[in-house]
């Protein structure tokens, strides 16, 4: 659970942190690179990194909509033929969740799949 | 096992990112797009919520405040001439950055790089008339000629450069990130371009359709139906002036025989009749304060972002406001603390066409003076997105380029016509706005307007010290009387143009005795101006209701001058209406129809004025319609174009000669006159109104006409204002139609104060997510204005935010 949480938190500061500077697939290199250190259950880390990328992005589009009172949400949805304009909300945290879940759980793996190889090839007695 | 979990988890992943980057047909990459600190979320930011109080522009000579007045108006206060234009770049990009680039695009033929194949056809009609090439000879004229002007290019370019690099990917204007491609370098050559292109949007010619037409009717049908001044001719410089000098001889040839052709070709789009525009300015002693009025509303098409760009420019010697064009420097419509101008298109034929006969197919010489002569081509590499460029090779002859051949909308091996055009001449219309800008009196706009070459305009003028003036002035060729109304022979020397006439010799006044002087794209003179003067676009309705309406009115404020932009009488309808009714057989009581009963009522009890609620104005405009192509429609055959007859000389045709033989359908074994005509048009218009009412109600005038104002790429619907509740319409002085209309509205008035108003169908801002991106819309749909008064650096008062420009 421990590690659940460190994953969620330090994805969710470089999403928001280094997201300023740097595009979405370098985040992802980050946050594969962070699972791989943390390790633990795969299943946890998918969600932390999901849910900590999406979150953040949820979180930003909430405030700059609130904060600009903008119609251009509503514009950019017609454009992109979606009826609803409330759904651009979710597009861009469910692709957040997406990109965070399955960076999380690349460098998950990773790891496991080289810790059992080395399993592998300890001696035998 | 875990190793091929892995490796599938891995793909995901991978193909996950290379999905959302890269476009995918016209879906662009979505991860770009929609990641909020970068994509489009950035965009939804308005100006002054991401205001930055400083900005280091390198080059600067001394620091730059820049005022922003609530409506997002930038007040720019430089030191110097080259500070002030190297600002005016920056601020320029920083709102209009991908709106500047586009159109310059448009004007190079490179539109097919953004969007792909679809824009080919019209990148190659651009390049194969020579925008291009006439921006080349205007670059290689003030480089070598005007090294001032040059070097003001140059600083307003480095202030457009410096803003691209400063750009963040958050702050990139939402188009490029919706197309997916990215600002380049702006250059000196991109704002001579962007000049060019305003001449291609406001020239056109009807040679080619006139030539066609002259094969279908002959010249006397011809002569009798176009006019080359109608009987209501109200000049553009009033009827009693007198030529007080020697023209230039003009030698017409004998026997000139013009070539016979069908041309079946599909000819460029002309500039849309309704492109056009208003301005006047009043003298003193009509006006309430005693000093003189200007107003100035230029009607193009209605896009957003916006044509045109407001700002004052101000160093210690100069303080100019108005509407800038976005890529031009200085201010293009406006005022200054001495002076006011104003433009509207003088639109003249100075484009002709000339059929040239080739040695062989290899196109390398062509007869001239019945002898061969080299051509030179000049090969066009157009970018596609996403495929090979195409090469377009375009031949050039001493007429200028050979825009429709074998490979360019004909097909046909002999037919190579070539264009000569004032647009291919060395220019310098920059200059032109860059004199005026500083200008303090009338002796400084002549000057001013001697650089001026093409599109030609009415410059009207208005200044404290008490002048009013208005000047034609464009670089007009030396033609005798009917010269380049047809194509022309290519090979014989004596359909050549003779000249120019000289700048000072272009119509002119200066304070006339009526006390105002006013122009609305009608013929620049009366018969008696001692050279040819010929175009199939003079407008015949706004110049004399406009006139009209400044004779009668005195003691003027600036509001009677608003009211008058807006002035919705539609002049057409209430010379033509009247004429209409009394051909109409349907009686009140003969009327089986009760829709058409009450349309007929409305009709005759309409005050002929098309405000936004009345729904006579709808009836009359599809009765017209129908009205006209009922009589010319016969002329039209598949795949030629012709030109024809005007509203003017129909109503004139159908008021006294309703038993003309041209009023017969030749195919109907009966004779049918106006009576029949206007009977069966009568019909048509009650079919469609009841219709269209079925399924859209109302037929008030502003549903009906449904103006909208388009974003520059069309498909972007939901950055347009569609419907807009507006009225006014073609050849009425609010000139308001569907797609084109006032496209800035200002009034001045040069008292010891200077007083000024403007307005905009858009908004400052080129970013479809700010507030200030058509907060103007309403207002100029209503007819409001906002102020537009010279602002002091010390006002402090309705100031949005400033910004400091450090070196």
């Amino acid at each position: 659970m421990a590690k659940f949480f460190l994953l969620l938190l330090i994805t969710a500061l470089i999403v928001y942190f280094l997201g300023q500077f740097l595009p979405f697939w370098a985040l992802m290199i980050l946050i594969a690179g962070l699972s791989f250190f943390v390790g633990g259950n795969s299943g946890t880390s998918f969600l932390g990194g999901g849910i900590a990328f999406g979150g953040v992005w949820l979180v930003m589009v909430l405030m700059i909509s609130i904060q600009t009172n903008s119609g251009l949400p509503d514009k950019m949805a017609a454009l992109m033929g979606l009826t609803n304009p409330q759904l651009l909300w979710l597009v861009t945290t469910i692709l957040g969740f997406l990109l965070g879940g399955f960076s999380a759980l690349t460098g998950n793996l990773f790891k496991k799949t080289i810790h059992s190889k080395r399993l592998e090839k300890r001696p035998r007695y | 096992m875990r190793y091929l979990v892995f490796i599938l988890v891995l793909l995901i992943t991978v193909c996950l990112a290379v999905a959302i980057s890269f476009q995918f047909g016209s879906i662009p990459p979505l991860g770009k797009l929609l990641d909020p600190h970068h994509g489009f979320w950035q965009n939804a930011y308005s100006e002054d919520e991401i205001s930055d109080s400083e900005i280091r522009l390198v080059n600067l000579k001394e620091s730059v405040e820049v005022i922003y007045d609530e409506n997002l108006i930038p007040h720019i206060f430089a030191q110097n001439e080259e500070d002030l234009f190297r600002t005016q770049g920056y601020v320029t990009a920083q709102h209009r950055l991908w709106q500047m680039e586009f159109q310059t695009m448009a004007a190079a033929g490179r539109l097919s790089e953004i969007v792909g194949e679809r824009a080919l056809e019209l990148d190659r009609m651009t390049r194969r008339k020579g925008l291009t090439y006439g921006a080349d000879l205007g670059m290689k004229f003030i480089q070598e000629k005007d090294i001032a002007t040059f070097r003001l290019l140059e600083a307003y370019a480095d202030g457009v450069n410096q803003y691209i690099a400063q750009m963040t990917d958050a702050r990139m204007p939402l188009e490029y990130k919706i197309l997916n491609y990215r600002p380049e370098p702006w250059t000196a050559y991109k704002s001579i371009l962007l000049l060019k292109y305003m001449t291609d949007m406001l020239v056109g010619d009807q040679d080619l359709q006139y030539t066609n037409l002259r094969e279908l009717i002959g010249e006397d049908l011809i002569n009798r139906l176009f006019p080359e001044y109608p009987d209501s001719n109200d000049p553009v410089i009033e009827q009693d002036r007198k030529w007080d000098f020697v023209p230039l001889e003009v030698k017409v040839p004998e026997d000139m025989v013009y070539p016979d052709a069908s041309i079946f070709l599909k000819t460029m789009p002309n500039p849309e009749p309704g492109i056009g525009s208003n301005n006047w300015a009043v003298s003193g002693k009509k006006t309430k304060i005693g000093h003189p009025i200007l107003a100035n509303d230029p009607h193009l098409g209605l896009n957003l972002p916006s044509l045109w760009f407001a700002m004052q420019l101000t160093t210690p010697s100069q303080s100019t406001k108005g509407a800038t064009l976005p890529g031009a420097l200085g201010v293009i419509s406006g005022f200054n603390e001495n002076i006011a101008w104003g433009v509207t298109n003088a639109t003249r034929d100075v484009r002709d066409w000339y059929a040239i006969q080739f040695k062989n197919e290899k196109r390398t010489e062509y007869l001239y003076k019945d002898e061969w002569i080299a051509s030179t081509l000049r090969i066009e590499e157009i970018k596609i997105k996403g495929q090979n460029p195409f090469m377009d090779s375009v031949i050039y002859t001493h007429h200028g380029p050979v825009v429709y051949d074998k490979s360019f909308r004909s097909g046909r091996l002999d037919v190579n016509f070539a264009l000569k055009w004032t647009l291919h001449m060395e220019s310098n219309e920059q200059k032109t706005f860059l004199l005026l800008n500083k200008a303090i009196d009338h002796s400084d706009y002549e000057k001013a307007l001697s650089h001026y070459t093409a599109p030609a305009q009415n410059f009207v003028f208005a200044s404290k010290s008490g002048d009013i003036a208005m000047k034609v002035q464009g670089k007009f060729p030396l033609k005798w009387k009917g010269q380049g109304k047809f194509l022309m022979d290519g090979n014989d020397p004596r359909f050549e143009w003779q000249g120019f006439i000289p700048n000072e010799q272009n119509p002119s006044t200066l304070n006339p005795i009526r006390g105002f002087v006013s122009s609305a794209n009608q013929n620049s003179v009366d018969p008696s101006y001692p050279y040819y003067v010929f175009d199939n676009g003079f407008e015949q309705y706004r110049n004399r209701r406009i006139n009209s309406r400044l004779t009668e009115l005195s003691d003027i404020t600036l509001e009677d001058m608003k009211a008058l932009q807006f002035d919705n009488y539609y002049l057409h309808a209430s010379e033509a209406l009247p004429v209409m009714l009394n051909l109409l057989e349907i009686k009140n009581q003969d009327v089986e129809n009760p829709k058409a009963n009450k349309y007929l009522d409305q009709l005759k009890n309409w005050n002929f004025y098309t405000h936004p609620n009345q729904t006579e104005p709808a009836l009359f405009q599809v009765w017209w319609e129908h009205l006209h192509k009922g009589i010319w429609s016969k002329w039209e055959r598949e795949g030629i174009s012709i030109v024809l007859p005007n509203n003017y000389e129909t109503t004139k045709l159908l008021k006294n000669e309703p038993l003309d033989l041209l009023f017969d359908d030749p195919e109907t074994p009966d004779v049918e006159v106006a009576t029949d005509v206007a009977t069966k048009s009568f019909e048509a218009m009650v079919a469609e109104i009841e219709a269209w009412e079925k399924e859209n109600g109302e037929y008030n005038w502003a549903s009906f006409k449904g103006t909208s104002i388009q974003h520059l790429v069309p498909d972007f619907k939901s950055f347009s204002a569609e419907n807009v509740y507006t009225g006014g319409g073609r050849g009425i002085v609010n000139a308001t139609s569907e797609r084109h209309g006032a496209s800035w509205r200002f009034v001045v008035e040069m008292g010891e104060e200077i007083t000024a108003f403007g307005i905009y169908p858009g908004g400052q801002s080129g970013n479809p997510g700010s507030k200030y991106y058509d907060n103007f819309l309403k207002k100029w749909a209503n007819g409001e204005y906002v102020d537009f008064n010279l602002r002091k650096p010390e006002h402090k008062e309705n100031i949005l935010f400033t910004t400091t420009f450090n070196k």
